[in-house]
């Protein structure tokens, strides 16, 4: 089963993002604000009341979005501390569901965890002194497919986080 | 620099410079900025349909809605016997019934693949759309009601890089 070889040294990687996105939050994300004078229009008679409304604040204005774009890359980067495969085993696949991120109706029969600096647990349970050949393959190739997803993640969130903090 | 973030700016840079020359495409972009900056009338489609800036304007609505939710949500990958739950951070919780043959995982394997690339296709979409907004933006640069149409308008231009690059299709899927 890999050991993680193509997740180790994304910490320094997912950590330039993390500044990236720093760095965007603290520019004002492009400062392209909303202004509008609440009072011209309104009622006549009335006080001109002069409200100036940042897009910040605003789900239609540009910063708004892009906030809303970092607080998700943010997420992803807290996510990204580790790497979960669980392969389960079920004989009635109509009785499986999930609850509260927890697979019912099936068992677990094999597990990896790969840390980002690349330590790696793997739990692979045998039975009569023999590990299920066919499930493991499957497990191996299912951990390999993740790793490989979550360094071609952290690329893509670098270049995003990258793009959002110089603005192109 | 992505593929589809180049093609974007090309096209930015077309709107920007007035540039547009012959193509049709473009020029419908063009004309979408400028009812955007108010210059030309909006324009209202046959008995009272929505014209394109309003259209954009309720399709971008209906895109984000959904899409940064859709970004991080958990989903399911093959039906029947071999199924798998994708996290987009890569976290995988696969769940194998009787009797699956080996063809049968090695398709799941590929199917997980092509699932992995469409997770990291709409952050690049989503990128792509709020770094164009910027730019949008600066080039509408006018009245509030003006800047809130950057968005619809980015996201028109990162479609059209996308039919560009793609030959079609909505970039989402």
């Amino acid at each position: 089963m890999g050991a993680g070889a193509g997740v180790i040294g994304s910490d320094r990687r997912v950590s330039r993002a993390r500044q990236s996105i720093d760095i965007a939050r603290g520019s004002g994300a492009g400062g392209a604000g909303v202004r509008r004078l609440r009072g011209e229009g309104e009622g006549e008679g009335e006080a001109p009341e002069i409200v100036v409304e940042e897009a910040e604040a605003s789900e239609d204005g540009v910063p708004g979005f892009v906030a809303k774009l970092h607080a998700t890359i943010s997420r992803a980067l807290d996510d990204l501390g580790s790497l979960e495969v669980s392969t389960y085993v079920a004989t009635d696949m109509h009785a499986v569901f999930v609850e509260e991120g927890r697979v019912i109706g099936a068992s677990l029969r094999a597990y990896t965890r790969v840390a980002l600096e690349g330590d790696t647990i793997a739990c692979v349970p045998e039975q009569d002194g023999e590990v299920d050949r066919g499930l493991l393959e499957i497990h191996g190739e299912l951990v390999k497919q993740a790793q490989a997803a979550r360094c071609e993640l952290i690329r893509v969130i670098v270049e995003a986080a990258a793009r959002l903090g110089r603005g192109g | 620099m992505s593929g589809l973030t180049e093609r974007v700016h090309t096209i930015v840079d077309a709107l920007a410079g007035d540039a547009v020359g012959d193509d049709e495409r473009l020029g419908g972009l063009a004309r979408l900025l400028a009812q955007a900056r108010g210059e030309v009338d909006l324009e209202f489609g046959v008995a009272g349909n929505e014209g394109p800036l309003a259209r954009m304007r309720r399709e971008w609505s209906e895109f984000r809605a959904r899409a940064l939710g859709e970004l991080e949500a958990r989903c399911w990958v093959g039906d029947g016997r071999l199924r798998t739950r994708v996290g987009w951070t890569g976290d995988l919780q696969l769940v194998l019934g009787p009797g699956v043959g080996a063809d049968e995982r090695a398709s799941h394997v590929r199917s997980l693949r092509a699932e992995f690339e469409r997770q990291a296709r709409r952050l690049e979409v989503l990128t792509a759309v709020a770094v164009a907004a910027r730019r949008i933006a600066g080039l509408l640069a006018g009245p509030g009601a003006a800047m809130v149409s950057a968005l619809p308008v980015a996201f028109a231009c990162v479609r059209e890089a996308h039919a560009r690059g793609e030959g079609g299709g909505v970039p989402w899927e």
